[in-house]
């Protein structure tokens, strides 16, 4: 069985519209500024989202009335019933939830995204796919033949190449990329906009999601059908999970694919993007370069892709291809302090308090060849062995023949990552058992 | 969240009407931690401690602050009525949505609209249907402050009751938010059972235990193997019994033969299974002590609430200890004495064995189910699986019921269509089948080594099975009845069991979406359907079933013996207009079996036989064929009438089995067509089992 954190289940509770049926219960759900709003408040006095479906939460509840409403709150939190029947429903279509609580939650999103990240992303098959980057396609709906063909090549391309494909889903080019891909026996990320319930059960799909090549995410409940702002609000997420994106054909100055491409040239710079450079150019292609978009000459090999993914010199904002394993060892920035039970308060004085709230102060970039890194390993060991039985700070400080600072911060990392764990009103730390949050579905 | 003990004692004393009653041992503490503490909360206590005082106060404590709605998730709804009218009294709006009260429904959406319901009572299945979850959950499912689960052990593998969505209620509750009030009471978990509810009830959950003995019940068990010995029993005893009380049975049918039974002896009895009509007429019939007994299945157990009952007797053996304990602690519980009798017969054994390997579909049937999905993009519903797959519908409704209830599942319904999943079907499952079916004969064990306890040690050796303490436990109050019964009374229950004549409806319906190269679909016109027909006896029930076994297997040749049991089943039976001439179903396998038979009966009836029905193509034998549609496909097509032996008046077809009904059916209407007058179906045996209830 599926086990989903507690603070998924607040954050679900506080934001989602959670949907058991065509017909929803009106809540008055925060939306993402409220959210970011609250967040910030809780990590002021130390406190998670999940402290708020605690039993002992009313205190809590009512220090949050200056930021919303606390009937509101109350009103929120109370639909636990509806929650728990969702995820029946979703876990029954092998749907999972993270919130940006869950150290699965992609490292693309908070590092791009950063405010402007979903707290919540349902999706179905291989979680781990979340971390793989690639190269996002995007293009018409209503392509005409040699553009599907073009793009399926891309697709084709890619697998070769290992690069994962992430694209919108929709009909024309979005499928074609992920055909291609998929069909070549590479991996895809579709990035739906609406019925993510639907798309799971989906026979065409079934193969790919047991194969652990193809990944369904959305940003929206699994039930939601089509609506233009969901759909625009998407194209973020598309450019945001990718290392580079390859526009295949647009519109000059309307449409999805324009838009999306645009906000990202102007104003996100979440990635490099590329255009179609062969065949005819379009006046929306044009459009794009004018705006700072490269073009592409058609690949001819799987470098070619490859290439595509390295950082030009001229954009500084892209960030390399790096796979970085999920549950191997220790990624020492992905903790983050919505999960820890006494985050800092660093963040009070922050511009952006959000943002710093759920990233651990000591959590550093780089992975398993970054020294601090091989410290904590070491620590993990050693600290582990010492919590065998349940110790407090002091006492792992004096086994371990270090200050007790140096102790506490090592804990909140351990903390956040879930391998122990300090109840409330205790003073001792000790090991936590093995969840199931992360175990992949279809295994 | 405040608790106000005084206004808890309030709503006590308006509950049971009784100004001066004081809360028993345990329930103001129960109230208390659900209103005001953590809120998680397992209640194990008897039957009669008072539970539903605990939900309703804790509800209108809860109500009275504006917090939302309750649910109960309760097995059996029907029977709380009198529960609900001791809820009005205390001011809590107590409704329910079930199978029984479609008319109800409307209005209580109406007032859930209107925030005027306080507690809504709902089966276990209602949770997981679609029309609740899209008209009561989805508007309306924010508000709920509080989740009780009666009978909480079925959540337990080892409670004894298996009721698949159970698995469902578990989930739910292991997927609340940690700030979801929620209360489960039982009155019977062993230490296994509590230590499966801890787990899903979280660790932060109170236990409540109370004191299992029950003084007043004088318990005993009977070896009676042949049914006509129970029923003699039955009778030449019930008379001595306190009050009224109820008789367990395993099948329906048992229920109506053995109140008919207990009717022809002038004894009061009704027979109460899940089909029966007028339920509630017949509960209140016992509850109000207008009947010596109630004949009644598992459809009357969990919730029927008579502190008065003088009792409980089983027909059969019951598969576990706490089931069995579930059952007979409903006798006694404000009388000095009661009893509790089993009554073991010869077929404990095999139908113990075939609830138990009937809990769970084979690998095969689960294989066949899944290639058949496989290959429907767009999902199957069940006719469709039906007409796919030739495994019986009960078989194939269960699979895919069980499927669709892991998690995650394997399949998934969507509207009336089942769907796969990206979920193989996984080994824990058939570990879990497994597993189940290992505890059950365990189970079983103990409830075979129950009916050789001796007399004055039964009730200890249900505590000690239960997890309890025995050693308070006071000598039995009644002296035993022992297994003697009349000589006479046996003979009359013997030849009541030869005259167990069950009757034959007719089809209606052609197979849910027709039949396949066949014009067959839709409604038989009435003019072409059968007329209600009877069936001398039931395969394995102890009347004339041995002797049709015999003949078709051993002998070859239907005995003279039902010929005249034939005659006598006719004179009663009196099918009205009489048939004028007889004809039989044919088979190429044993061609003169039946005609032979057919022949001798018309003889005697004075009515002339003719062979009006022809076999055209060998077929696989009907009883291989496991679902309506495989059997209704398997006749069409290879029977055929000849007209010019058909005469116009009404006649009487014989066959010597019926099982599905499909080939009488299919006669019936070829007869029909071909100018036959009412054609009345009658048959020596029914093989069909569809009477578990």
């Amino acid at each position: 069985m599926r086990e989903f954190s507690a603070n998924t289940q607040a954050v679900l509770l506080l934001t989602a519209p959670l949907l058991v049926g065509k017909q929803g219960a009106p809540s008055q759900t925060l939306n993402q500024r409220e959210y970011q709003a609250i967040v910030a408040h809780l990590h002021q006095d130390g406190h998670t989202p999940a402290d708020l479906i605690a039993p002992d939460a009313e205190d809590i509840l009512s220090g949050c009335e200056p930021v919303i409403p606390v009937d509101r709150l109350k009103a929120l939190l109370q639909r636990g019933l509806l929650l728990s029947q969702c995820l029946d429903q979703w876990s029954q279509r092998n749907i999972w939830v993270i919130s940006r609580a869950d150290p699965a939650y992609p490292s693309r999103y908070r590092d791009k995204l950063k405010n402007a990240c979903p707290p919540v992303l349902y999706g179905c098959g291989d979680l781990s796919l979340l971390e793989s980057g690639g190269l996002a396609v995007v293009g018409s709906r209503n392509a005409n033949e040699s553009l599907i063909s073009y793009t399926e090549g891309i697709g084709r391309l890619a697998a070769e190449s290992g690069t994962c494909i992430v694209s919108g889903a929709a009909r024309g080019v979005d499928q074609a990329a992920m055909r291609g891909a998929l069909e070549g026996g590479g991996a895809a990320i579709g990035i739906l906009a609406d019925s993510l319930e639907r798309a799971a059960l989906q026979r065409e799909n079934r193969e790919f999601l047991q194969d652990g090549r193809l990944l369904l995410l959305s940003a929206y409940d699994p039930k939601v059908g089509f609506d233009v702002g969901r759909a625009m609000g998407r194209n973020r997420l598309i450019y945001g999970l990718s290392d580079a994106a390859l526009v295949v054909c647009s519109d000059q100055g309307k449409g999805g694919t324009w838009a999306g491409a645009v906000e990202v040239l102007d104003k996100l710079r979440l990635v490099p993007v590329y255009v179609r450079a062969e065949g005819s150019q379009t006046p929306g292609l044009r459009g794009l370069i004018a705006k700072g978009a490269m073009p592409f000459e058609e690949p001819t090999s799987s470098e070619a892709i490859i290439r595509l993914l390295q950082p030009p010199s001229s954009e500084p904002n892209s960030i390399p291809a790096t796979t970085l394993p999920l549950f191997g060892p220790p990624r020492a920035d992905s903790p983050m302090a919505e999960q820890s039970q006494d985050a800092p308060k660093t963040s009070a004085d922050s511009p952006e308090p959000p943002q710093v709230s759920e990233r651990n102060p000591n959590g550093s970039p780089g992975g398993q060849d970054d020294p601090r890194a091989l410290i904590l390993e070491a620590v993990r060991i050693a600290i582990e062995r010492q919590l065998q039985t349940p110790r407090p700070p002091s006492e792992l400080a004096e086994a371990l023949g270090v200050r007790e600072g140096q102790i506490k911060d090592w804990l909140k990392v351990l903390v956040s990552e879930g391998v122990v764990e300090k109840k409330r009103g205790e003073s001792v730390y000790r090991l936590r058992r093995k969840l199931a949050l992360f175990t992949s579905p279809g295994r | 969240m405040h608790y106000d003990n005084s206004l808890a004692l309030e709503y006590l004393r308006k509950g049971c009407g009784d100004p001066r009653a004081q809360f028993r041992a345990g329930q103001q503490e129960a109230i208390q931690h659900l209103v005001a503490g953590d809120g998680r909360l397992l209640v194990v206590e008897k039957t009669g401690w008072g539970k539903s005082f605990v939900y309703f106060i804790a509800t209108r404590l809860l109500r009275d602050q504006g917090y939302g709605w309750a649910i109960l998730v309760s097995p059996l709804l029907a029977l709380m009525r009198n529960q609900i009218q001791a809820a009005r009294r205390m001011g809590v709006r107590a409704e329910s949505i079930n199978s029984q009260n479609p008319e109800d429904h409307d209005r209580v959406l109406e007032c859930l609209q209107r925030g005027e319901v306080d507690i809504l009572l709902v089966s276990p299945e209602r949770l997981a249907n679609a029309w609740f979850t899209e008209h009561v959950l989805a508007p309306h499912g924010d508000k709920v402050s509080l989740l009780i689960i009666d009978e909480a052990h079925c959540v337990s593998d080892w409670g004894h009751d298996f009721r698949p969505h159970y698995r469902l209620v578990e989930r739910i509750i292991r997927r609340l938010p940690a700030n979801m009030r929620v209360l489960g009471t039982t009155a019977t978990a062993n230490d296994r059972v509590m230590e499966d509810l801890t787990t899903v009830f979280g660790q932060g959950v109170k236990v409540q235990r109370g004191d299992l003995a029950r003084p007043s019940l004088t318990l005993e068990t009977l070896k009676l193997p042949l049914k006509a010995q129970r029923l003699a029993w039955l009778s030449d005893h019930l008379s001595k019994l306190p009050g009224s009380g109820i008789i367990y049975v395993l099948t329906k049918r048992d229920a109506y033969h053995v109140a008919g039974w207990l009717r022809s002896r002038g004894i009061l009895a009704e027979a109460y299974a899940s089909d029966s009509p007028d339920r509630t007429e017949r509960e209140d019939a016992l509850l109000n002590n207008e009947i010596k007994v109630l004949v009644a299945t598992t459809a009357l157990s969990m919730g029927f609430d008579k502190p008065d009952l003088g009792f409980v007797i089983h027909y059969q053996r019951p598969g576990s200890v706490v089931g069995y304990y579930q059952q007979v602690g409903r006798a006694g519980r404000s009388l000095e004495t009661a009893r509790g009798i089993l009554l073991g017969g010869e077929e404990d054994d095999g139908i113990a064995e075939s609830f138990i390997s009937g809990a769970f579909p084979t690998r095969t049937e689960a294989s066949l189910i899944l290639d058949a999905l496989e290959g429907a993009p767009d999902g199957l519903s069940i006719p469709q699986v039906q007409s796919a797959v030739n495994v019986r519908r009960l078989r194939i409704e269960h699979t895919l019921q069980l499927l669709s209830l892991e998690d995650p599942a394997p399949i998934v319904k969507v509207k009336s269509k089942y769907q796969l999943t990206t979920t193989p079907i996984s080994e824990a499952f058939w570990d879990r089948t497994e597993r189940l079916t290992a505890i059950r004969h365990k189970e079983l064990e103990e409830m075979c080594s129950y009916m050789a306890v001796p007399f004055g040690e039964h009730m200890s050796y249900l505590v000690r099975a239960l997890d309890g303490n025995p050693s308070q436990i006071e000598a039995p109050r009644l002296s035993p009845l022992g297994h003697a019964v009349n000589p006479e009374t046996l003979a009359a229950a013997t030849a009541f069991l030869q005259g167990n004549f069950l009757e034959i409806p007719p089809r209606k319906q052609w197979p849910q979406g027709g039949l396949e190269g066949t014009p067959l679909k839709g409604s038989i016109p009435p003019n072409q359907q059968c007329q209600e027909g009877r069936t001398l006896a039931q395969w394995n029930d102890g009347g004339w079933g041995n002797q049709v076994r015999s003949g078709k297997y051993r002998d070859k040749r239907f005995s003279d013996d039902l010929v005249r049991a034939s005659l006598k089943l006719l004179r009663k039976w009196q099918p009205q207009p009489s048939p004028t001439w007889v004809t039989c179903i044919p088979s190429r396998r044993h061609p003169n079996l039946v005609p032979d038979f057919a022949k001798r009966l018309a003889d005697a009836l004075g009515l002339p036989f003719q062979m009006a029905l022809a076999k055209t193509d060998d077929r696989p034998e009907q009883k291989a064929m496991a679902n309506s549609y495989m059997q209704a496909a398997n006749v069409a097509g290879s029977l055929q009438v000849d007209p010019s032996q058909v005469s116009g008046g009404p006649v009487l077809l014989i066959d010597d089995v019926v099982d599905s009904r499909w080939t009488l059916t299919i006669a019936g209407s070829l007869l029909q067509q071909a100018g036959s007058g009412p054609v009345w179906p009658m048959t020596l045996a029914n093989t069909s089992n569809d009477s578990q209830d």
